[in-house]
């Protein structure tokens, strides 16, 4: 049967405006991309019915926004982000913070909307916006650089970061151990299994110890369901220069495994989170690096180029959705932008673009569009002044997890750019972790943020034009 | 705020301090505000026109006051019914006369503290810039017709909103819906000053005529924007706007180079009377934005501030299609 004219039109801008973007959270250990998948989610149902929460998202603030869905995850090889368990551990009594993830998670989102554009208005038809959002252990991220490495780099690099700075003094019994078992002699699997116990020791301590980041293979710390374990046996090993694994030695054992883990682990992995990836959001703990130290903000930085240099970027355009996708928009946020007050929240996103200035100019020279911001996807605390040593200060007042007085955090002056060696003085253990505010369990109220909306008018703007 | 700068060596630790408060934060969306706005003091001492404008109208005020006094007493010499009528009108008279200088007034002072405010806010700190905004709010809320949209910027402005954020949500929720309306205001004239051009007799009647709809124009502006001006509050807008754009007789030289370039396009399907309606309507329409810009609480920033052939065109489309 033919349409009428007037429904036909209806259906042509319908076609023009339907899109579906992919949004990959980008962000190592802790930097919040659980509580951001779901404030996004939450906050977006809720869009509807107020608007008010995403007033500098245009399409909310023009109150174009007509309905919004959670969709069922198609693809069965990825399971569904468990949305209703994390926002029923925001509206417990009293609420907690969703539990980390721990494996490769999708969410889906459908978005209904009044298009902006002129002809769609005049034909009064509406546009769809499909949303996918990709989250999974943070960790997993370190090892996309390893697909361009070979084992015999990736050791040399780490064997060298290993005996440098705070690492030195923890690597001890695994450097001794190697010392012990040299590269050349026989491959044994319990020396081989041995070694790799050793160097995920060390790794955990580096972890826990010194809060490093660069910590490589991230499986090694939260292996995720993974259906072969012995994968994960090997550690680095040293080589001389140019030299090659001899035959039947225990560092040709451990490069095979380094070459399998790659291939079988790694490799999906990354194509599952590259694969028409059209946006991508890099979420960065600043504020807790800052107080964790010179080495840890340090490795921080050099983590995050690292794992930068494995995406690519670029405008989107016909040629490029035939040969690949890239990515157009990149977003940069330091989380936990409650944790500051409203005057250093501008310090805040200046250091987050000045730490990222290297990939935002690969990005740029890619004519993809970059931008950086301090965020919070779940607001915890509200704005206060306090006297400390004889001066007035701004800072933050909230109830920290598991205590029953209000606290008030002074964060210290955040830098606006990566600071000088006088800066950095004895680490401050005690950041604190405040408790979320407890929300509704259904969709309505949304969920306090700050620049939630910001960032997702620069990510999904202009698909819900 | 920060009240010191330390240097980096200096600086201040984090530290965490504890409060007598319990219990969870409330942040849920702020109930919406009620609108007050104390009309800020001018602390500049007078200047010398002014003390001298003062005596004058005290003397004058004085010699009818005494006038006023005398005519009433001369009326209860005639009889007491004569008097107490007399005195009846006179205070009638002085209490329009109140009336009217309490409105002047007060349009005025809404005139200087919407112009304060525009002084104001480009140069605020972050914590004053809420401030500001709220009294910049608080004007345009004066307009029935803007209430809602004040509501609504006021409805999403959060406490951890910077004085940044509060400026766009301002000028996204309550200075948009503000700035179409002047934008329809502005048409309008436009399009009346097309049409009495274009059936005027005369010169004399054509140039009372736009000079009466300009001054209304500038009023109905500045009522848009919250200011709501009297007959002095009128003279000091039309000052102002002299002076923003330079010189009334710019708007001609505008005018003329517009003329010019809009001719190939305009003229060839006009005849040369339409042509020089079109121009007046497009001297309305260049005025309109002069008051615009002028009147607005908060300046239009780069891109904001709608263009002139625009607002002429679409004039223009509305005229053609009148005329098939």
């Amino acid at each position: 049967m033919r349409l009428p004219r007037s429904d036909r039109l209806r259906r042509l801008t319908g076609f023009l405006s339907d899109r579906t973007v992919r949004l990959a959270v980008t962000g190592l250990s802790g930097s919040g991309k659980t509580a951001f998948v779901t404030s996004l989610v939450h906050n977006l149902l809720s869009a509807v019915g107020r608007p008010a929460r995403l007033p500098f998202l245009s399409a909310t603030a023009e109150r174009r926004i007509l309905s919004a869905r959670l969709g069922a995850v198609e693809n069965e090889t990825i399971a569904q982000f468990p949305v209703y368990d994390t926002i029923a551990a925001l509206a417990a009594d009293p609420p907690h913070w969703p539990p980390s993830t721990t494996d490769l998670r999708r969410a889906d989102l459908s978005l209904r909307f009044a298009p902006a554009g002129l002809l769609a208005r005049a034909a009064g038809g509406t546009g769809e916006l499909r949303l996918e959002i990709l989250d999974y252990p943070g960790e997993w991220l370190l090892d996309l650089p390893l697909l361009g490495q070979s084992y015999r780099d990736w050791s040399r690099a780490t064997l060298e970061r290993a005996r440098r700075g705070a690492r030195a003094p923890l690597a001890r019994d695994w450097l001794d151990f190697l010392a012990r078992h040299p590269a050349d002699s026989t491959g044994d699997p319990e020396v081989a299994q041995r070694a790799h116990s050793l160097y995920r020791t060390f790794l955990a301590a580096c972890r826990t110890r010194e809060r490093l980041t660069l910590l490589q293979p991230g499986r090694f710390l939260n292996s995720g369901a993974l259906a072969d374990p012995s994968l994960l046996w090997f550690c680095p090993m040293p080589f001389a220069v140019a030299a090659r694994a001899k035959e039947g030695s225990v560092a040709a054992l451990m490069e095979t495994r380094f070459e399998a883990y790659k291939r079988r682990v790694v490799q999906p992995f990354f194509t599952q989170l590259a694969r028409g990836v059209d946006r991508q959001i890099v979420l960065v703990d600043v504020l807790r690096a800052l107080n964790d130290g010179e080495e840890a903000f340090a490795d921080q930085r050099l983590a995050l180029e690292t794992i930068l240099t494995a995406f690519r970027f670029g405008r989107r355009s016909l040629l490029r959705l035939w040969f690949g996708a890239r990515i157009d928009r990149v977003l940069f946020a330091a989380t936990k932008a409650d944790h500051v007050p409203a005057l250093q929240r501008d310090h805040l996103e200046a250091l987050m673009a000045n730490l990222v200035t290297v990939p935002t100019l690969c990005a740029k020279a890619a004519h993809a569009r970059v931008a950086a911001t301090a965020l919070a996807s779940i607001r915890c605390t509200e704005d206060g002044t306090d006297v400390i040593d004889g001066h007035k200060v701004d800072v933050v007042i909230g109830l920290p997890e598991g205590g029953e007085r209000r606290i008030r955090f002074f964060p210290g002056i955040v830098p606006v750019m990566p600071p000088p060696e006088g800066f950095w003085g004895e680490r401050f253990t005690e950041f604190p972790v405040f408790q979320p505010p407890r929300i509704a369990p259904a969709a309505g109220d949304g969920v306090p943020h700050v620049n939630l909306d910001k960032a997702l008018n620069f990510l999904l703007g202009d698909a819900l034009a | 705020m920060m009240t010191d700068t330390e240097r980096p060596r200096e600086r201040l630790r984090p530290r965490i301090v504890e409060t007598g408060q319990s219990g969870r934060l409330d942040l849920g969306l702020p109930a919406i505000p009620e609108p007050s706005l104390a009309p800020p003091r001018d602390r500049r001492f007078p200047s010398a026109f002014a003390v001298a404008m003062g005596g004058l109208v005290t003397l004058v005020v004085s010699v009818v006051g005494i006038d006023l006094v005398q005519f009433v007493d001369g009326a209860f010499a005639h009889s007491t019914g004569v008097g107490v009528l007399a005195a009846v009108a006179v205070a009638a008279g002085a209490g329009g006369a109140l009336f009217w200088l309490t409105t002047e007034l007060s349009g005025l002072m809404r005139l200087r503290s919407a112009e304060r405010l525009r002084r104001l806010i480009p140069s605020a700190l972050a914590g004053e810039l809420k401030q500001e905004i709220d009294a910049a709010a608080a004007i345009l809320a004066r307009d029935p017709m803007l209430g809602d949209a004040v509501n609504s910027y006021r409805a999403v402005l959060e406490p951890h909103h910077t004085g940044h954020d509060a400026l766009e949500l301002f000028s996204r929720f309550a200075l948009a819906p503000a700035d179409q309306l002047a934008q329809a205001a502005i048409r309008r004239a436009a399009a009346q000053a097309f049409a009495i051009n274009a059936i005027s007799p005369t010169v004399l009647l054509d140039t009372l005529f736009f000079a009466a709809r300009a001054m209304r124009l500038v009023r109905e502006i500045a009522e848009i924007y919250g200011q709501r001006p009297g007959l002095a509050g009128t003279v000091h807008l039309l000052r102002r706007l002299a002076r923003g754009a330079g010189l009334v007789g710019a708007i001609d030289v505008v005018g003329g180079v517009i003329t010019q370039q809009f001719g190939s396009a305009v003229l060839e399907r006009l005849s040369a009377s339409a042509a020089e309606s079109a121009y007046a309507a497009q001297k309305m329409a260049r005025l309109g934005l002069l008051a615009m810009a002028s009147c607005r609480p908060i300046e239009f920033r780069p891109g904001e501030a709608p263009s002139l052939s625009g607002l002429v065109s679409s004039l223009l489309r509305q005229s053609q299609r009148r005329d098939e």
